[in-house]
Parts: C-alpha cells; structure tokens; sequence
C-alpha cells in the first residue's frame, strides 16, 4: 500500500514537471487521476505495473516527491537549495561505493547491514543529530519517517537501506547536481556580465544570487 | 527564536533519538554468534545398499529443470521442479510428486504453483518462473522459495515465498524477498537450505548479475530476514551448496562461472558458524561449471553428486570423502557419456542408449513419451547429445540417501540408496 503510494506521488511528481505549460487546474486534477489510477490493484492499477520493473522506491523519494508536488501546485518549495544540495551530493558519494559494493565487487557488503547492525543505525544518527544541530531539519525528517517505516515494515523490506535509498532517487540526484552546476555556472556568467554592464552605470540593481532559485 | 520553531527543534531531535532506538536490531547475537544445527543423521552414514532408479516425472510436459525434495514426517518425500513447452516460457509452472518409499512409487505429477497465480497474489508482472526449494518447519507449514523473473533473463531475478499448510499440495503467495538494494534483482535459489540452533534458516542464494557469488540469507519464521552473509565475490562462482559439520563448520561448493580458471568446484569454509566465509579456492573436484548437489552423512563424511569432468554435463558421478574433503573416493557414476562428448551422437544410436537408460529405470510409465521428449530436447539435425545435471540430495530421517536430477531436459529422475532396507526391484547398480 506505502509502496504504491510512494509510487503513484513520484508518478505525479513527474508529470507535473513535464506539463508545466498546462493550465494549473488542468495539471492538479491530471495529477490527481494519476495518483488514483496508479492506486488501483494490479493489473489495472499504474503502480504495480512500474514496481513490477523498478523495484520499490524508497522513503526518501516519496517525501522529495511530496516536496516536488507541492512545489509545482503551490509554487512554494519547503526544501532550502543548500540543504537539498548537500543531500544530494551524499546519496551520490554514498551510491558510488554502496551498488558496486553490494553487487560483488567486494567481500565487504553494505547492503547486510541494512538488515539490522547496531554501527549503522548509530552512523545514522550521528547524522541526523550533525544535521539537528545545524538547524538542518530536511535530513533530520527523511531519517525519522524511513526508520518509523521501517519499524512498521511499511515498504515490505527487512532492510533499513531499501527505506532510505533507491536507485532512482540516485539518478535523479545525479541529474539535479548536473542542473544545479549548470545554473549555478549561468548565474555566475550572468553576474559578471550584469556586473560589467553596471560598470558604466552603478545605480543598476545586481541579478538574483545564485542558488535562490528552486 | 520563536517558540514554535523551539518546540519544532526539541520535538525532531526527540523523534531522532526514539526513531534510532526503533530500529536497534533485537536479537544482534542471533548475528553476532550464529550456529548452525547439523542435519545428519547419526548412525546412518554406513553406504553399503543398492541403487534404484526412478523418474519422478511422468512426461506430461516437453521439459523439465531444477529438481529440489523435502522429506515428510511421515517418511514420504515431496519433490518440485519446474516444466513446461521450454525454459523460461510462459507456460512454465512449479510441478510436484509424492514419492511413497513403502510403495516404491511415485504419485501423478500435479501442477502445484503457476506464473498466473503469483502475479495476481503478489500484484506484480511475473514473467517467468524458475528454480523452486522447499522448507518444512517443525510445525509442518511448508514454504517454498520460487524464482520469478517480472522482465529481462535469469540475471533480473526475485525471489518469492509460497507457504502451504497441507503438506505442498497447494500453496499461497506469502511475500517477496527483498534481497538486493539495485531494483531487487538478481537473487536465485538452487541449492538445499541450512538450519541454525536458533530455529532460522539459512536459505543458499547466488547472484549473477554485474557480480556472480554466493550468499547465505537467513530468515526467521515469519519469512523475515535477519541477516546475509556472502560466500565469495566477484565474477566467480554461483550456486553454493553448504555441507554443515557442526555447530560452527561447515563448507560450501560452488558452481565454477570463471572463464579464465573453468573445469573445477569452487570451495570456501567457515569455522564461525558462518560469520565469515574464506576466499574461494579451487577444490580439486573437476566439473564443467554445472550445479553440484551433497549431503553430510556424518562430520567430515560427506557426498557430492555432479558433472564429474570439466568439459560436459554429459556424465553424472557420486563422490565421497571421509575427511572433509581432503581426499575424494567411491567414486561411482550414474551415466557416463564420456566416449560421445567429441562429436554429435547419430540419433539412431542415440535412441538405442536413451532406451537402455529408460530400460533401467523402475517403473517408466510411458517409455515411449520419454523416448519421444528426449528427441525433442536434445536432437538436432546433426546428432544428439546427453545432459544430466542439477542433482538435489538429501538423507530422509530413516538414512536413506535420495537424489534428483534434471535427465536430458526430458524428466526428473530420482536414485534412491534405500539403508538397510530390502530391495524392491531393478538396480542402476551397488555402490
């Protein structure tokens, strides 16, 4: 059922991203159909039919989802930019050693510890409590709500790792540092161009920083 | 800062510090010191009776893989293989037969797990189905570990669980295991599993996607799994069959998947109750990179059933060893096809040797269907060649030793090694 859920919000997070020339009322109700659509039992329901082939996603990407969604239909997203940034750069540091690791290329296999080791659970919160401390909270309420999940074997899965990361949510954190460098590099030549055209003319106003954006 | 932004800080780290607590394992010794419960039977590792062969299927479908057994309570044993038009078709399901030892006979084969039934069960696109390994509880729930592909080949593998609460004869959909964190493929069954003292069980798995190893997964009653231990790394080896000494012993053989060092066994060993594995190292057992099957007959008494040359499945031996593999003797072949692996076999003599083997077998039902399914299977325009491969063993409670295994793609025949018990009919031939 979470499974499905989480499946039919990143289904809907996505479509509103790839109709964002459509009407706002027109995207939310589309959206919604798709969330319903995606609920229904399998085989007529969307979300059995992806699983079938992606595998569950995890915690982590439905609550990005949610954030996405909101973001699209309000306009508004709760995420600060440098939070976000430094999440993802950690899922894809972590994912460059945890899938090689976890598919053989070693004697090592992080993936076990998923199943229940006192380090890793305490790893993480030292994590969550770095995160807590710096008033960071994004990391701190992904931790709590894939543990509590995974307390209540909400995803179906022994592995607290299944909770926390997915394979997709590891794409798609690739592809947004590769954005996210792309603009960064845009708002910086914009700012050295808008800063020689102010050399003539110190009264105009300097371009939105870098990173503002969502 | 406000108020509700302090009470908001508090509340968080609060549900952090509750959330680790949450997820704190229960049982770390249960991971930290396992043991294993050996299964042998003690003072039944005396070999000395004759073979009998039988074929467990009937001929019902053109083809048939990837036999595995479990012996009932009430001395019977219950065996499942896959079959169907061909490998991998739609059509393929999990078939199953009683084997009855008073009677010497095996029941009708049934189909007892299809591909529909799992994917309406499990809500899921189900492909194919695969390998199947059976697990009797003490409180005589049956399960049943079945390989089911949703898209690609083998290597895109799941793992699904079957419970049944009438001794195998039907079954319902459980759950799916989730056993890799790269879109939970990749994970399949072949080999018999293992117990521990703490009532787990520790279910053989390999992997053969990007990396090609073996794993122990263990899991509790409630099909829950508590821990994974992995038995080599790399592109080397798959299908580990784990022989367990004691309470802290026991080795593994694995199927050979190098290219650059083909034609043995893989073994690996561990002397902390599988806490840790050793590297793999070759064993000086030759084999062509097929599936091995064994049993512990007594502590460093062990059998091994497999392709006994490294270059074709086209034989089938029996090996033993008293000293846990240091030394291999009794070697004792159930076919031995070796003077036809240079070249094709013109079926017209081919026929005449499948005939014999159908000949020695007990009891065949339709000699001519086999005849006929074997044809099929593994005759080509320029000749026909022998298979027999994937061995399942097992000792029942009483010491007799069983063994199935995949006969020419065509049907699954069974050598019994009945212990100290009259003979009922034809032989294969004394051990």
């Amino acid at each position: 059922m979470i499974s499905s859920l989480i499946c039919a919000l990143v289904l809907a997070a996505i479509w509103l991203r790839l109709s964002a020339r459509l009407p706002l009322p027109v995207r939310g109700g589309l959206a919604a159909a798709l969330v319903v659509w995606a609920m229904l039992p399998f085989p007529v329901g969307l979300a059995g039919w992806a699983m079938s082939y992606l595998s569950h996603l995890s915690i982590t990407s439905g609550l990005l989802a949610l954030a996405a969604i909101q973001h699209r239909l309000r306009g508004r997203y709760w995420l600060p930019v440098g939070q976000l940034r430094a999440v993802c750069l950690m899922l894809v540091a972590l994912a460059l050693f945890f899938y090689p690791m976890s598919l053989g290329s070693s004697y090592a296999d992080p993936y076990a510890l998923g199943f229940g080791d006192i380090l890793f659970s305490s790893v993480l919160l030292l994590i969550g409590l770095f995160a807590w401390m710096n008033r960071a909270y994004a990391p701190c309420v992904v931790l709590i709500a894939a543990q509590g999940a995974f307390y209540f074997n909400l995803l179906h899965s022994d592995n607290l790792w299944d909770y926390l990361i997915d394979p997709w949510l590891v794409f798609w954190a690739t592809g947004w540092l590769v954005r996210d460098r792309l603009v960064v590099r845009r708002d910086v030549r914009a700012v050295s161009r808008q800063a020689l055209a102010t050399a003539d003319d110190a009264s105009q106003p300097a371009s939105e920083p870098a990173g503002s954006r969502s | 800062m406000p108020m509700a932004r302090r009470v908001f800080h508090w509340l968080l780290g609060a549900l952090l510090l509750v959330s680790f607590v949450a997820v704190l394992p229960e049982h770390q010794e249960r991971v930290s010191k396992p043991e294993f419960k050996p299964d042998y039977v003690p003072g039944h590792d005396r070999l000395n009776g004759q073979w009998q062969m039988r074929f467990a299927s009937d001929g019902e479908t053109p083809m048939v893989h990837a036999p595995s057994m479990v012996a009932l309570p009430d001395g019977r044993l219950r065996a499942f293989w896959f079959a169907g038009k061909r490998e991998g078709g739609p059509d393929v399901a999990i078939h199953s037969a009683i084997f009855d030892p008073k009677k010497g006979a095996w029941s009708e084969e049934e189909r007892v797990v299809t591909r529909e039934q799992i994917r309406l069960q499990w809500g899921r696109h189900v492909r194919k189905l695969g390998n199947a390994v059976p697990v009797l509880d003490d409180d005589g729930r049956m399960r049943l570990f079945v390989v089911a592909v949703s898209f690609g080949g083998w290597a895109a593998s799941r793992l699904v669980v079957l419970e049944s609460e009438d001794m195998g004869a039907t079954w319902r959909f459980d759950e799916a295991l989730i056993t890799s964190p790269f879109l939970n493929i990749s994970t399949l069954v072949k080999t018999p599993p293992i117990r521990y003292q703490d009532g787990t069980v520790g279910l053989p798995v390999y992997h053969e996607m990007v990396g090609k190893f073996g794993e122990i997964l263990r899991l509790d009653e409630h099909n829950r799994i508590v821990d994974k231990e992995r038995i080599g790394h790399g592109r080397k080896a798959i299908q580990p069959l784990v022989l367990v000494d004691g309470p802290k012993r026991a080795t593994a053989f694995l199927r050979n998947e190098t290219d650059t060092h083909p034609g043995f066994l893989y073994r690996s060993e561990t002397r902390d109750g599988g806490g840790d594995w050793s590297p793999l190292r070759p064993s000086q057992l030759q084999n062509p990179s097929s599936a091995v099957g064994g049993v512990v007959l007594s502590p460093g008494h062990w059998l091994l059933v497999a392709n006994c040359n490294p270059m074709e499945r086209d034989d089938l031996c029996l090996r033993e060893t008293h000293d846990g593999g240091k030394t291999w003797s009794g070697r004792y072949f159930f076919h031995n096809r070796a003077q036809w692996r240079e070249g094709n076999v013109p079926r017209t003599q081919y026929m005449e040797m499948i005939s014999e083997e159908v000949a020695g077998t007990l009891e065949t039902e339709s000699p001519a269907l086999l005849r006929q399914r074997v044809a099929r299977n593994k005759c080509a325009e320029k000749g026909c060649e022998f298979q027999y491969d994937y061995p399942y063993v097992i000792q029942a409670a009483n010491g007799d030793v069983h063994i199935l295994y995949t006969w020419n793609k065509s049907a699954i025949r069974h050598a019994w090694l009945p212990d100290s018990q009259p003979l009922l009919g034809g032989t294969a031939g004394d051990f």
